[in-house]
């Protein structure tokens, strides 16, 4: 069950007298008049109760003459507290992957001014974001040579020396014989 | 009147003894309703002293009366907004208003 629909049932049933509503309904169908009755319930009270219930689902209602008939919706009253509850995985992972990209692209924009990096940054967290934007220039498996690496690097940043070697030691760029490949 | 003012103050009083009972039993939203009702009891009491200072107690009468054209309209803006809180919350104040008014009435000062 979706995290937001879960959510309205508990804050709609963190009540008392919606609580008594379900369980007399239970029993069996009721008069909007009768279950007023019953739970000593004013009519508008009553009314902005079965209002609240059927906004999360919880509750039917169908019109006889000038009556309302109320009735439990069992397709949900019949879940089962884990199946309300979900895992909430996909909805955290989703939420800290936005959060994730959110960071990153606030880190971009402060190191870089177009396609030139402004500065180097100390920061390892920051500095892994700027040198994954880097790599982004190398295609995967493919094989560079030092010199033309290092020009592409040199096109965004002079310092293309500790680029280089920030990028082998954080596991971005492998080097073996003086050539250089972009790790998948 | 002061017999008049002293049952509308005792009013407000047991109906906020109500709403903190109601929010002990964890009723909260008919505890707000309570209150909205104390409310009501406590606007009119207040009301009625100051006409009573004035020397114009069916001056009250008229007070009632605008009040509910006040709350008959906020009780229809909510029916459109189809708003079940204000509608039940303008519904409470009108049953309130409407006691008021029949205590008043009984006084036979209008």
């Amino acid at each position: 069950m979706e995290r937001e629909k879960a959510i309205r049932i508990f804050k709609c049933l963190s009540d008392a007298s919606r609580l008594n509503i379900i369980a007399t309904l239970q029993k069996g169908e009721a008069y909007g008049e009768l279950l007023a009755e019953r739970l000593g319930l004013s009519a508008s009270t009553l009314s902005f109760h079965m209002k609240k219930l059927e906004e999360a689902g919880l509750v039917t209602s169908r019109k006889e003459q000038y009556y309302t008939v109320y009735a439990l919706a069992e397709a949900v009253t019949q879940l089962r507290l884990c199946d309300l509850l979900g895992d909430g995985s996909s909805a955290e992972e989703d939420e800290a992957r936005r959060r994730e990209e959110a960071y990153r692209q606030k880190v971009l924009e402060s190191f870089f001014d177009g396609d030139r990096l402004k500065s180097i940054p100390v920061q390892r967290k920051k500095k892994l974001i700027v040198l994954q934007k880097i790599a982004e220039n190398f295609t995967p498996g493919k094989v560079y040579e030092e010199a033309a690496l290092s020009d592409i690097i040199e096109a965004i940043h002079p310092d293309y020396c500790t680029l280089r070697r920030d990028m082998i030691s954080e596991g971005i760029l492998t080097r073996e014989n003086g050539k250089y490949v972009r790790v998948k | 009147m002061e017999e008049f003012i002293k049952a509308l103050r005792e009013q407000h009083a047991a109906l906020n003894q109500q709403a903190a009972d109601l929010r002990a039993q964890e009723k909260g939203d008919e505890a707000v309703f309570s209150t909205v009702r104390a409310n009501v009891y406590d606007i009119c009491a207040t009301v009625m002293n100051v006409q009573v200072k004035k020397g114009d107690v069916p001056g009250f009468g008229r007070m009632l009366d605008r009040f509910q054209r006040e709350w008959g309209a906020a009780l229809d803006a909510a029916k459109r907004q189809d708003n079940a809180k204000k509608i039940c919350v303008e519904e409470t104040k009108l049953e309130a208003l409407a006691d008021v008014r029949t205590r008043f009435e009984e006084l036979g000062c209008e």
